[in-house]
């Protein structure tokens, strides 16, 4: 009986469907409450950035926040992102390197992934299968992701003074020029100064230990995410070398250079799309509420990387976590040239799903022939 | 009969968008509002809005009327019930309430950014002008448009900003009113000797390089926080017509905050819709930044009134902030803070550790307090020193 009823229900409600498009486009003129044209009705996407508020509470488990990255799921809790998604995070505890969150998800430990590009195509690399549903950071000239500072008094001013010299490749104690962050823009550096990446002594260093080592001289460079690089600003003691944002030609590559994700694997996926969907919509209205008070959310990663809640530095987020082909080649481009990937063995594609992200239904402007439409046309015609 | 089936219609209309959604969504009223005809890059988030579907998704289309994009003939057409929706720096506002025109703004526009300043000033390439402290007895374009003055939008914001940084008194320079189409004539010809320019003119200049540019809006202001606050629009309705429309208040507002946070994200795009609508050939780099919430705060607003109340067009106290706006019909209004007592975070339980940890309790301070603090310390947030426009 019960599955009856299931069955009786979703009969009447795919008819309903259909008629809802077909009557939608008829009952126009009655419906209007302005004007004197009038248009359809409107009928919600099917994955509204604001659909009312889920009465069940789904868990996820994911690393506690240890540096920037977090910031926006300090947000999200803090501000009632997750709980209006009906979603509980789960703190499994810290995992600072790529390769511990990697066999956290291996081990069904975690259920969500951050990372940049080359955490997804290592886990893909190693035969498990995992993608990226919402894109997290993108660059701003204001808020760059990476800093990377020398000694005042080091003698190294440009990329050619770095040959021979020892740096912190990256900004965790695992990190090297082939992961991350820091090495993808390391790498860049790099070539665009048209210095091979050998001729530098990688020091890998937890950023916290960065600093002591810079006065020391166990290294000769650090790279430093936003909280330590806003505190080394502030403090004046060390000179800035170059950030992210000073590479690449355009705007456009250099906001994309950015980019990180968070996913899934895709036996989560399939198992809980609903979810995923929460997920989603939770981390992209956080993003987009974060976006206007950098202020504030500076104050909160400051203060989980252990300094003082004073001013310090934020990056920048992707504010509708739409994830696009682009950016992602970028970052396959540079693994295909130093080798970690064959040529055309992973394409973008093979590294997210944007089927979660409300934002889907909008990829498509095409579809809309509008005012600006004529404009142009008659732009065209002149 | 017919009223049966009507009825079933309906019924089956409502299940149906349920089904759709999954939401208790109920199917909704087509609105259609009438808007002034864009003819500016104020206009982007409209143009990407009906483009990528935001508003029929929120069953609104508009009738587009056509009046021009300047304060003045904005608010006598809202007056008039020509137009709906009015868009504007706070000074539109400011001038309706004071013409006793009732409106408010419902959602914020503008945001500054580096990368994507709001208007540039241009002088001619072998002008012996280097910086605002050369411009004493000049000619200068005051606005975008044939009635501007360093009174009014943002163009007067930011030549009043400019100048008080630099030292000039306003009345030391000549303002020589024109169109924004007719300023590179102008300048070329010597009529002015610097233009303001919007994004897809300022692009057009230093695209074809007859031009240098001497300064942007992203150039001013001590901190990377004002300088985003600097460029606040806001896109509003009478109050009357909020009263009466509530629900359609809601929907617009939804549809222009998706499509903001559509429109930042996809720049590259988008860019050249701008340009093509201010009948410049696309060029695939325009400049336009965009709150991301739509969320207007009190802080922003204050920039603007203070320097009204400078110039003399508001007295002290005479409007407040909150006589601006309402965030009330933004979806998101409803995130507010948690009570870190009631429902604390892991944050909050980590921040009473640090603070234990580092003897005593550290206050969580708010966006404002934050930015007196360093101003006292006369330290820029996130980026020390002057903006730079990159």
């Amino acid at each position: 009986m019960g599955k009856k009823r299931i069955g009786m229900v979703t009969i009447s409600l795919s008819l309903a469907m259909v008629l809802a498009t077909t009557v939608g486009c008829s009952s126009d003129k009655k419906s209007a409450l302005q004007g004197k044209a009038a248009v359809a009705p409107a009928l919600q996407p099917v994955n509204d950035l604001f659909a009312p508020k889920p009465k069940d509470v789904i868990e996820l488990r994911v690393p506690t926040p240890t540096s920037f990255h977090s910031g926006v799921d300090i947000i999200a809790q803090k501000y009632g992102f997750f709980e209006r998604e009906g979603i509980k995070l789960k703190y499994v505890g810290a995992l600072e390197t790529p390769s511990l969150q990697i066999a956290a998800l291996k081990a069904g430990q975690i259920d969500v992934l951050g990372g940049h590009p080359d955490i997804f195509i290592s886990v893909i690399k190693g035969g498990f299968k995992v993608r990226g549903v919402v894109r997290n950071s993108m660059g701003n000239a204001t808020y760059p992701h990476m800093t990377f500072f020398v000694r005042k008094d080091s003698g190294i001013n440009c990329a050619k003074d770095l040959i021979g010299k020892k740096v912190a490749p990256g900004e965790g104690k695992a990190g090297s020029f082939d992961t991350s962050c820091g090495g993808f823009f390391w790498s860049r550096y790099l070539k665009e100064n048209g210095i091979p990446r050998n001729k530098l002594v990688q020091v890998p260093l937890a950023e916290p230990q960065q600093e002591q080592a810079l006065r020391q001289k166990l290294i000769d460079v650090t790279a430093n995410g936003p909280t330590f690089a806003g505190n080394y600003s502030k403090k004046g003691e060390f000179k800035k070398l170059f950030t992210s944002w000073d590479l690449f030609p355009t705007i456009t590559d250099k906001e994309d250079s950015e980019i990180s994700m968070r996913g899934f694997t895709d036996d989560f996926i399939r198992k809980n799309p609903e979810a995923v969907r929460r997920f989603v919509r939770a981390i992209i209205k956080a993003q987009a509420w974060t976006l206007d008070h950098h202020l504030l959310s500076s104050e909160y990663v400051g203060q989980l990387q252990d300094f003082e809640p004073s001013v310090t530095a934020e990056h920048h987020l992707g504010a509708s976590g739409y994830i696009e082909d682009r950016p992602l080649r970028l970052w396959l481009a540079h693994f295909e040239e130093i080798k970690t990937l064959k040529p055309g063995q992973l394409k973008p594609t093979d590294l997210y799903t944007n089927e979660f992200n409300p934002y889907r239904v909008a990829s498509d402007g095409k579809k809309y022939p509008t005012y600006y439409d004529k404009i142009k046309t008659t732009l065209a015609k002149k | 009969m017919q009223e049966n089936r009507i009825g079933i219609f309906a019924v089956s209309l409502v299940l149906g968008v349920f089904a759709a959604t999954g939401a208790t969504a109920a199917p909704r009223a087509a609105v259609v509002l009438k808007v002034a005809a864009p003819t500016s890059f104020h206009s982007g988030a409209d143009i990407i809005a009906e483009k990528y579907g935001f508003f029929e998704r929120e069953g609104i289309s508009f009738q587009y009327v056509k009046v021009p994009d300047t304060p003045t003939k904005q608010i006598a057409a809202i007056k008039a019930g020509k137009i709906d929706v009015v868009t504007g720096h706070p000074d539109l506002y400011v001038n309706a309430i004071k013409a006793g025109v009732k409106i408010k703004g419902v959602v914020r526009g503008t945001l500054g950014n580096a990368s994507y300043p709001h208007l540039s000033f241009f002088v001619r390439k072998d002008s012996p002008i280097k910086s605002g402290k050369d411009l004493a007895g000049k000619k200068v374009a005051p606005g975008e448009w044939k009635e501007s003055s360093f009174d009014t939008s943002c163009a007067g914001f930011f030549w009043s900003r400019y100048l008080k940084e630099s030292g000039i008194p306003r009345n030391k320079v000549k303002q020589v009113a024109l169109a924004e189409a007719e300023h590179e004539k102008a300048l070329t010809e010597g009529t002015i000797d610097v233009a303001i320019s919007s994004p897809a003119y300022a692009e057009k200049y230093l695209k074809h390089g007859k031009f240098r540019r001497l300064s942007t809006t992203w150039d001013l202001f001590p901190t990377a926080v004002d300088r985003e606050d600097s460029e606040i629009n806001l896109r509003g309705f009478t109050e009357n017509f909020i009263k009466k429309h509530p629900e359609t208040v809601r929907r617009y507002v939804k549809a222009i905050v998706q499509a903001q946070e559509w429109a930042n994200d996809h720049r590259k795009e988008n860019l050249e819709y701008f340009e093509q609508l201010q009948r410049i050939e696309p060029s695939v780099t325009n400049k336009l930044h965009l709150s991301t919430s739509g969320l207007i705060e009190d802080r922003p607003l204050k920039l603007w009134l203070t320097q009204l109340e400078a110039n003399g067009t508001l007295k002290r106290g005479q409007i407040k902030p909150k006589d601006l706006y309402t965030n009330e019909f933004n979806p998101f209004n409803e995130y507010k803070v948690n009570d870190v007592k009631k429902n604390p975070t892991f944050y909050d339980d980590f921040r009473l550790n640090w603070s234990k940890k580092n003897k005593g309790g550290v206050q969580e301070k708010t966006d404002e307090q934050i930015r007196k603090d360093e101003l006292k310390k006369n330290v820029a947030p996130v980026v020390p020193g002057k903006g730079k426009t990159r």
